[in-house]
């Protein structure tokens, strides 16, 4: 059997099923039409084959045994003289029927058991599925053999209902998972505390959600059962002479194969096409539903290369110049809309600069970019970002990867799926230690335990040995900063480094990227949607809403007395300021969402969700600097503020 | 580690149990009796009776199970009711042909399959597309139907294989391996190409992965993503894919032996059951069972090895 369990993974992402229309999506695949198409007319040709076939399908002519296709025989005679084009549609329609019944008799089985399993939980799931993998892990072709053993090889209806109680082990398996999963959604939880039944639950909910797994795996068992039953009559067991089976007849074609290699064709082609076509018609269906779960997937990876200066950057560090430099860069989504405009930086190095802003704003999409590492369905569409001078937009992988770990580095968002789990931690470290510094096995471990007990970790030697998954998150985040380190690069991009973490390790995280400010004069550019995060630790702010730049200046100018209405809203939502604010008596909520890029209006893209919007916000807006030496886009930033020192009480 | 290990040799002790068991009611639960079956028709009632009871079909069901199982567990399968023969020695000559030609195919299989899927993975685009393709239609041929087309194409036009004919490894190795390679590689299509599809879609997930961006992202060389980080754990997958399809590869050389002359457990398979020799039948479900639940759970072992995260549990 050559099913595989694989495509189970992931359950489908179901809407409660409420009478909606299922489009056949798999029919605009290539493979979905051919696989549906042969299956109907081989289906149509073997119901009508009794009226249509040229002759009897025993009808022997033994003066033309043997002949390949002629006008009278179009696919030939075999050795009896027999037609062969009638005789392959004559045994297509039990070997049809006979696949569909053990497909039949697999969902019949499994189905029962995966509801009953998926509701009545662990006791009932685990011998049901310890059943399934001891049937699962059975040779099936070879019990069916015993079986023929027993009873003969004639009657083909019962040996391959026997394949689907077989098979109904692989059914289960896929399918448990799907139900498991529809089992923990919502609207199922929901029905429950209404009332319904675990019956009426499993009809109702859990069957209609797995229909499209039960249709690709229809289409896989169809095919196996196709292969298995053909190859049971290869060996001489399907039916009994003369009724004509695909597999009896490749035997009979290997027969003559010296002399006559032609009648291994029609039978063979014939077989092959149609167990093909299920599994196209499987493949089609799972790609559907794959479609279906990714709604919007975005074009095959290509390079950003769009913004390219082709002309020769100076390679050497410009003295003078800023350590990172970005200027008007902008990101888009390939053939898409853009994701983030105009967006200036500058920062030195011993700096750290803050990115904020809610989800979707484009903070982690700054960050990506400044590595060169953005996803390959975005681009940098134009702008430019040096390092020390020298211009990366553009620049190849090839050129970029000598920088990274060298001049810049990543501390990742969720340290616990940043490093490999199958590889200890001792081996991750050594292997960058020994590439960038050029040392022995040896010295690289020495090196990777001062390494760890620079990032604060107590006892180096056990977390060498350690796996990434028997780390604290905290603990892991510090094996990263470590990794990040190892180059000694002289730029950070940390990126939400402790959204992952819990509130103590966060703060001792930031202290610990705060002391290598502080010791190696690195640079750090830090994306967080946590002002308390910022205020803690950044020396410079950009504030981002829909993709670009609302607010950028000095940290303390901008934390203490922001200028734009968003600012102020992130601020007054955000549940732990620095120790000197007073938190105001009731947390602030900004109403509305971040509109989707592509649908940013011309004006102030925070107009729709600001309490101060007017009239003219409608119309575009620049960043401008303030008088404080901040820069605001904002066209009542001016008004606002004096309206807001005015109403403020005085000192004392 | 031995958790782990100790539950899945359980398992596979409990799937060999099973399949003992359930060929031994498979056979002895259908009407009729071998004394009937081997005398046929024309035989009288007490020459059929005197057969049963020298085969010892007349006991009760569960005697003759508990004797059965006890000599099972003792290594020993019964005679064979037609000539006498030792149908574990029988079957211990026979299992090489089939197993090795299983073997042979899982690992051609497991090696050109993570070969195209590494190219496919790595290239995308049109190649993907190619290798899509043609895997696609490749996992659905029938080896006893390629095994056809491969002699005619390659031992009677081209004259480069023996179509037939079985030479032991002792006889001569290049021999041998010549005498197996068309039922090799009739065999190894399907399950290359199926190999090839999950170590592809495995690859691909894996080079997604935030640890192979954080290796990216401090320079690591391209080569030493895929080769080292993303195929480790692309691996755990494939080898759980060949453990599905070596049972495919077993079953399908039982049912490709006659075609190629090979003197493997297909044959003594076909003759037990034309012949209605059923301990014969027993002893080729045993033996197969065995093979294939052997194979499986040395493939776990070596999960557990790439994976540690399975150790674990």
């Amino acid at each position: 059997m050559s099913i595989t369990v694989e495509r189970a993974e992931a359950p489908p992402a179901a809407k409660p099923p409420a009478g909606r229309t299922r489009l056949p999506r798999f029919l605009r695949r290539p493979g979905g039409i051919f696989g549906a198409g042969w299956l109907l007319l081989l289906a149509l040709l073997s119901a009508t084959a009794p009226l249509w076939r040229p002759y009897g399908p025993d009808a022997q002519h033994l003066t033309g045994r043997l002949h390949g296709p002629s006008p009278s025989h179009w696919l030939g005679t075999d050795d009896l003289g027999r037609d062969i084009l009638t005789r392959i549609f004559t045994a297509s329609g039990p070997a049809l029927l006979a696949a569909a019944l053990s497909v039949a008799v697999a969902f019949a089985v499994a189905i029962p058991l995966v509801l009953a399993a998926a509701e009545y939980g662990h006791r009932v799931e685990r011998l049901t599925s310890r059943c399934a993998d001891v049937i699962l892990a059975l040779p099936a072709t070879i019990i069916l053999l015993a079986l023929i053993g027993a009873v003969g090889g004639g009657d083909t209806y019962l040996i391959m209902a026997a394949l689907g109680v077989l098979m109904a082990s692989v059914v289960y398996r896929t399918l448990l998972g799907v139900a498991q999963g529809l089992h923990h959604r919502l609207y199922v939880d929901a029905a429950r505390v209404d009332g319904v039944g675990p019956a009426r639950i499993g009809i109702r909910y859990v069957l209609p959600g797995m229909a499209t797994v039960t249709a690709v795996q229809a289409s896989q068992l169809f095919a196996a059962s196709i292969l298995i039953q053909s190859g049971l009559a290869f060996m001489g067991f399907g039916p009994a002479e003369p009724t004509p089976s695909w597999g009896g007849m490749i035997a009979t074609a290997s027969k003559y194969v010296y002399q006559d290699p032609w009648i291994m064709v029609p039978a063979g082609v014939v077989l092959a096409l149609t167990v093909i076509a299920a599994n196209m018609l499987g493949d089609a269906l799972a790609a559907a539903r794959h479609d279906q779960d990714h709604k919007r997937r975005r074009q095959p990876p290509r390079r950003a290369t769009a913004a390219a200066p082709t002309c020769p950057q100076p390679e050497s560090a410009v003295p003078g110049a800023p350590l990172l430099e970005v200027t008007d860069l902008s990101l888009e989504l390939t053939g898409g809309p853009r994701l983030v405009t105009g967006l200036t930086l500058s920062l030195d190095a011993g700096r750290v600069l803050g990115l904020v802003g809610e989800s979707g704003c484009g903070k982690t999409l700054t960050a990506l970019a400044l590595l060169g590492l953005l996803p390959p369905e975005v681009s940098s569409a134009s702008g430019s970002i040096r390092f020390e001078g020298r211009e990366l937009a553009g620049m190849g992988e090839r050129q970029l990867r000598p920088l990274r770990g060298r001049e810049l580095a990543m501390i990742p968002q969720d340290p616990m799926v940043a490093l490999d789990p199958l590889f200890t931690v001792g081996f991750q470290l050594a292997a960058q230690i020994r590439r960038f510094r050029r040392v022995g096995r040896k010295e690289a471990t020495r090196m990777a335990i001062a390494q760890l007990e620079r990032v604060g970790i107590g006892d180096p030697a056990r977390v060498l040995r350690a796996r990434p998954y028997e780390l604290s998150g905290g603990m892991a985040q510090r094996v990263t900063i470590a990794l990040a380190l190892t180059g000694e690069p002289r730029l950070l991009i940390a990126d939400e480094p402790t959204t992952a973490l819990d509130v103590t390790v966060q703060a001792e995280i930031l202290d610990l990227l705060r002391r290598l400010v502080e010791e190696t004069g690195v640079a750090v550019v830090i994306v967080s949607h946590d002002m308390g995060v910022i205020a803690d630790i950044c020396d410079e702010v950009a504030v981002m809403y829909a993709g670009h730049i609302v607010e950028q200046g000095p940290a303390a100018e901008v934390l203490e007395e922001p200028r734009h209405p968003y600012t102020g809203a992130l601020l007054a939502a955000n549940p732990h300021l620095a120790g000197d604010q007073a938190v105001p008596g009731r947390l602030l909520t900004i109403p509305g969402q971040v509109p989707a890029p592509g649908g940013w209006p011309t004006g102030c893209r925070f107009a729709a969700r600001c309490r101060f919007a007017q009239e003219r916000c409608n119309t575009p807006v620049e960043l401008a600097a303030d008088a404080n030496g901040t820069l605001v886009r904002c066209t009542r930033a001016k008004e606002l503020h004096e309206l807001r020192t005015a109403g403020r009480p005085g000192p004392g | 580690m031995t958790g782990y290990l100790a539950r899945r040799a359980f398992l596979a002790l409990v799937t060999v149990l099973v399949a003992v068991v359930l060929s031994f009611l498979l056979v002895h639960l259908t009407p009729g009796s071998p004394g009937q079956l081997i005398l046929g028709a024309g035989a009288t009632k007490a020459q059929v009776a005197a057969k049963n009871s020298q085969i010892g079909w007349n006991q009760p069901l569960l005697t003759q199970l508990g004797r059965y199982l006890a000599s099972v567990a003792r290594g020993n399968l019964g005679t064979s009711i037609i000539d006498g023969h030792s149908i574990g020695g029988d079957l211990l000559q026979r299992l090489p042909v089939t197993g090795l030609t299983a073997v042979l195919a899982a690992a051609v299989s497991a090696v050109a399959g993570t070969g195209l899927g590494l190219f496919a993975a790595t290239r995308r685009g049109a190649v993907d597309r190619a290798v899509d393709t043609a895997s696609g239609v490749a996992l659905s041929l029938p080896a006893f139907w390629t095994g056809v087309l491969l002699v005619y194409v390659l031992s009677i036009k081209a004259g480069l294989l023996p179509a037939t004919g079985y030479v032991t490894p002792a006889q001569g190795l290049s021999e041998w391996l010549k005498s197996i390679t068309l039922p090799v590689i009739a065999l190894a299509i399907p399950a290359t190409a199926i190999v090839a599809r999950t170590a592809r879609a495995a690859l691909i997930q894996a080079l997604r992965e935030p640890h192979i961006q954080m290796l990216r992202s401090l320079g690591e060389a391209p080569w030493r993503l895929l080769l080292i980080h993303a195929l480790r754990s692309a691996s755990v997958p494939v080898v759980s894919v060949l453990g599905v399809q070596f049972v495919a590869l077993f079953s399908g050389s039982v049912i490709i032996e006659n075609l190629f002359g090979l003197p493997g457990l297909g044959q003594a398979a076909s003759n037990a059951i034309t012949s209605y020799d059923f301990p014969a039948v027993e002893g080729v479900v045993i033996v197969a069972s065995l093979v294939v639940v052997l194979v499986n759970l040395l493939l776990d072992v070596l999960v557990a090895g790439l994976d540690p995260r399975v150790r674990a549990r």
